[in-house]
């Protein structure tokens, strides 16, 4: 096992209360990584693509809200299995849903590693960064 | 060649003389020519010539005697040895065989060492054993027969064998020769000879017997003397002494009766003359003075060529004669018997000849003039004979047969019956057309009334009102649980099944009935079937009255209608549901429309049943909620004629909206024709609206989840969040940041149950429960 450090980690979610707190976690258990937040599944893509493109770099982890403006969860998750982005990275759902539907189709989808029930937590993200 | 000792000593003697004569006459003839020296040295030579020639001479007869004596011996040891008949030697004094030849043991199968070892009294049955020891007593020296022996052979048969025996000395002691002929076969044959002789003895006896009990005697007589000889039986038969002085002949002609001489006196002639064999019956005066019937048969003997010998018979015969005549009458009485009865009767021979008939059977075949004689089947022709079977069967199988069956030739009804005699075939048959008709009739009504019997299953009586005798058929057991042989045959049995409360009303209209003195009567009631099981049952009957015009007899019928009953009660009953039913019921024919609506019906919809007979229901019904696809799959169960239930909403004829639950199910008749669909509706409109209501509530349920899943707990999730990092380490101006996302998340919190309360508010305004 190796801790994942410094990560680069992107922030899908328009509540941006969750990405202060997301972020502030990240910084506490691991203050070098970088947080980069986007409100919606589009902006994201074009992130993604630019950082691609630029650098060829790829955020270590993802964490994604399914319900956005613009593009959601599952649009942006469709997205990036249709684009083929690396698959090296751990696409992490952060959702407040607790309905079945929600955590069923999310098992079900190829893209994400698994799915978090919000609030995240340190003992979360140890358990990710340890890898 | 043996010279035997005797012949040796005279030769031995003679050539001795022979030779000191003439040898001595010479020495002395030339004593005078010869010294005492000399003389002396050729008498010494002369007498050892002598001695020595002698001796070889001896020596050549002796050895030759020797050679010749063994020859000898050996010549009478193989005619021992090689005798085919068995011989052995015994020891006089121990009885032991010390000897045995070949044919012996050939012969007897033991061996030549168990021989040996055997005692002549070892070869014998036990029980001969003392009587052979004093055989051997006594055989003298010369040649003895001891005639017939038994001995047994090795295989234990027992033989029968003829012994010769001679005493001889062997092996220095005294023994018996004994040769042994086996005589099994012609002791055998003796003794079938002897049997045959015996049996024919008896034989003779048996038939002397029975010519004594059939009175037949035996006869020769010689026609050149006038000699007639008679058997012994013959003379007993006659009772005449067979010491009488007179002529056989001249007694037997004398006792003829005089009219019958003659007879036998010509057949003797003609038998003489020609040679034509005599059989006569005349009759005698016997010795006693009665009449007998004696038959004479006769004829010439052929063997005796000398001179003419006739050989006869003579039997009594009176018994016979008498028989016969006593049968002539007999046939003479059954002829007139035969004549005189109404059954037509003919005999046929073994090749269905005719051979007697009766008037009855002539008076059938009045134009042909010989009857008897003719083939049977050109009186009846074969193909149309429908009763030569029974002849052909009577005839060959000997038996008795008897049949009815129409005769096509005679255009009648015939029972016949074929009788086998000796002759052929006897046969009567009689007219029963008459009878046959009656008979066909009766069994057709019977048939007829057996047929309508089991096809109605009633019970049917006839009662003898006079006599309480009731007949029942057998639908009875049907009707009644009750074996045939508890059938009680009376009016009081029959009325202890009927029910206690009907009994009233039967007694009472049978009575009114024979009061009345009419026919028909009929009556409902019911029967106890068994263990109390009631039947309601229909009995008519029919009274027959007598000339005085009393009731003597009830024939009817007993129908059990209780199912009947039972259906008509269970139809008024479904009749009062249906009508009084709150539901709904519409009855449609193959096409669909409608034939018939009970009252909730018309009640719920306000048409009446005249106003939508023959209409479809859904023309002026409207029905919906129904889209087009469950349209065609109702029609199509209906089109496969299957049950099915749908719930649709109809208008009443004043446009009100019905929700109705309708359950359709295909309707057959007893036939199991289809004959269209029975619809039963129930007024499902309140429960329609409940279930809408209920909808409605779960759908907001729904979203209120929802809201709660994702709106409400959004912020809480946050708010969770954000005091865990409160808990934290953290700086100062972090916690004021966190403490000011905390208010702006449960201020988010706020608004958000504010408009689920809303939410709940606009769904059902009035309905707020407050829990208690």
């Amino acid at each position: 096992m190796a801790f994942c450090n410094p990560a680069q980690v992107l922030i899908i979610d328009d509540d941006e209360i969750n990405n202060f707190i997301v972020e502030r976690l990240i910084h506490r258990l691991s203050p070098e990584s970088e947080v980069i937040a986007c409100t919606n599944g589009a902006e994201a893509l074009g992130f993604l693509e630019k950082t691609v493109s630029k650098d060829n770099s790829f955020p270590d982890f993802i964490f994604l809200d399914l319900r956005m403006p613009v593009l959601d969860g599952w649009g942006f998750l469709d997205e990036y299995q249709k684009r083929g982005f690396q698959k090296q990275c751990s696409v992490i759902i952060l959702t407040s849903s607790i309905f079945r539907y929600d955590i069923d189709r999310a098992h079900e989808h190829v893209v994400p590693t698994q799915l978090i029930s919000k609030p995240l937590t340190l003992d979360h993200l140890r358990d990710l960064f340890w890898t | 060649m043996r010279f035997g000792a005797l012949k040796i000593a005279c030769i031995y003697l003679i050539v001795s003389l022979v030779w000191i004569t003439c040898s001595d006459r010479l020495l002395f003839n030339m004593e005078s020519t010869l010294t005492n020296a000399q003389l002396l040295w050729i008498g010494s030579v002369k007498g050892y010539f002598f001695v020595t020639i002698n001796g070889l001479f001896l020596y050549l007869l002796i050895n030759s005697d020797k050679k010749e004596l063994l020859r000898s011996e050996q010549q009478y040891r193989d005619i021992y040895e090689s005798n085919p008949n068995p011989m052995w030697i015994y020891d006089s004094e121990t009885l032991q065989i010390v000897s045995v030849n070949d044919a012996a043991v050939a012969s007897y199968g033991y061996s030549k060492k168990q021989f040996l070892s055997k005692s002549i009294l070892d070869i014998r049955p036990a029980e001969d054993a003392e009587k052979t020891k004093n055989a051997a007593h006594e055989i003298s020296d010369k040649l003895n027969q001891s005639g017939r022996w038994r001995h047994i052979k090795q295989n234990g048969q027992l033989i029968d064998v003829n012994i010769t025996s001679h005493k001889i000395n062997f092996s220095n002691k005294q023994g018996v020769l004994v040769m042994a002929k086996d005589i099994t076969e012609r002791v055998q044959f003796e003794e079938q000879l002897e049997k045959i002789n015996t049996d024919l003895l008896i034989e003779k006896r048996k038939l002397r017997e029975t010519q004594l009990i059939s009175k037949i005697a035996g006869w020769e007589y010689y026609p050149e003397n006038n000699n007639l000889i008679w058997s012994d039986e013959l003379y007993q038969i006659t009772g005449i002494e067979k010491c009488d002085p007179r002529e056989a002949f001249d007694i037997y002609i004398k006792h003829i009766y005089p009219e019958d001489r003659q007879l036998m006196i010509n057949a003797l002639q003609e038998l003489i003359s020609n040679n034509k064999p005599m059989n006569v019956i005349h009759r005698i005066v016997a010795v006693d003075g009665s009449t007998r019937y004696i038959r004479q048969i006769a004829k010439v003997d052929p063997s005796d060529s000398l001179r003419l010998k006739i050989l006869g018979s003579l039997q009594d015969v009176t018994e016979f004669k008498q028989l016969e005549e006593e049968r002539n009458r007999y046939l003479h009485s059954f002829e007139h018997t035969l004549n005189s009865i109404s059954d037509v009767f003919f005999a046929l021979d073994w090749d269905m000849k005719v051979t007697r008939v009766n008037n009855a059977f002539l008076s059938l075949f009045k134009d042909h003039d010989h009857i008897v004689g003719e083939d049977i089947f050109s009186l009846f022709p074969k193909e149309k004979n429908k009763f030569y079977p029974a002849y052909q069967k009577a005839l060959e199988s000997r038996v008795i047969v008897k049949l009815e069956e129409y005769s096509q030739i005679l255009e009648k009804w015939i029972r016949l019956a074929a009788y086998p005699t000796d002759e052929g075939v006897s046969v009567y048959f009689t007219d029963i057309t008459e009878n046959k008709l009656k008979d066909i009739k009766l069994k057709e009504a019977v048939e007829r009334y057996e047929l309508v019997a089991q096809a109605t299953h009633d019970v049917v009586y006839d009662m003898d009102i006079v006599r309480d005798h009731i007949e029942y058929n057998t639908s009875l057991t049907h009707l009644v649980e009750v074996s045939p042989d508890d059938i009680a045959h009376n009016l009081s049995w029959w009325r202890s099944l009927i029910h206690p409360d009907d009994l009233a009303e039967v007694v009472s209209s049978q009575e009114k009935i024979r009061r009345q003195g009419s026919t028909n009567w009929e009556c409902e009631y019911r029967i106890n079937c068994g263990s109390g099981n009631y039947k309601y049952v229909m009995d008519q009957g029919y009274y027959v009255f007598n000339e005085k015009k009393e009731a003597v007899r009830l024939i009817g019928a007993i129908k059990d209608i209780d199912a009947l009953k039972r259906a008509n009660r269970e139809n008024v009953r479904l009749a009062n549901i249906i009508t009084q039913v709150s539901n709904m019921i519409i009855i449609t024919d193959t096409d669909q429309r409608i034939t018939w609506v009970n009252k909730a019906f018309e009640e719920m919809t306000g048409y009446t049943l005249n106003e939508v007979a023959g209409r479809f229901p859904m023309e002026f019904l409207g029905g919906s909620g129904l889209d087009f696809s469950d349209l065609e799959q109702l029609k199509e169960k209906q089109r496969k004629r299957e049950s099915f239930a749908v719930d649709l909403m109809v208008f009443s004829k004043t446009q009100v909206q019905v929700w109705v639950s309708a359950k359709l199910s295909p309707a057959y008749d007893s036939s199991g024709n289809y004959t269209g669909y029975v619809t039963i509706c129930q007024d499902v409109t309140s429960r329609k609206e409940k279930e809408e209501e209920i909808n409605r509530q779960n759908e907001l349920l729904r979203n209120i989840a929802w809201m709660s899943s994702h709106e409400i707990r959004r912020p809480v999730a946050n708010m969770i969040g954000l005091i865990s990092l409160l808990n934290n380490r953290g700086t100062e101006s972090e916690k004021q940041e966190i403490l000011r996302l905390l208010n702006q998340c449960s201020s988010e919190m706020d608004d958000m149950i504010f408009l689920i309360h809303q939410k709940i508010q606009n769904s059902f305004p009035a309905e707020i429960i407050i829990p208690s």
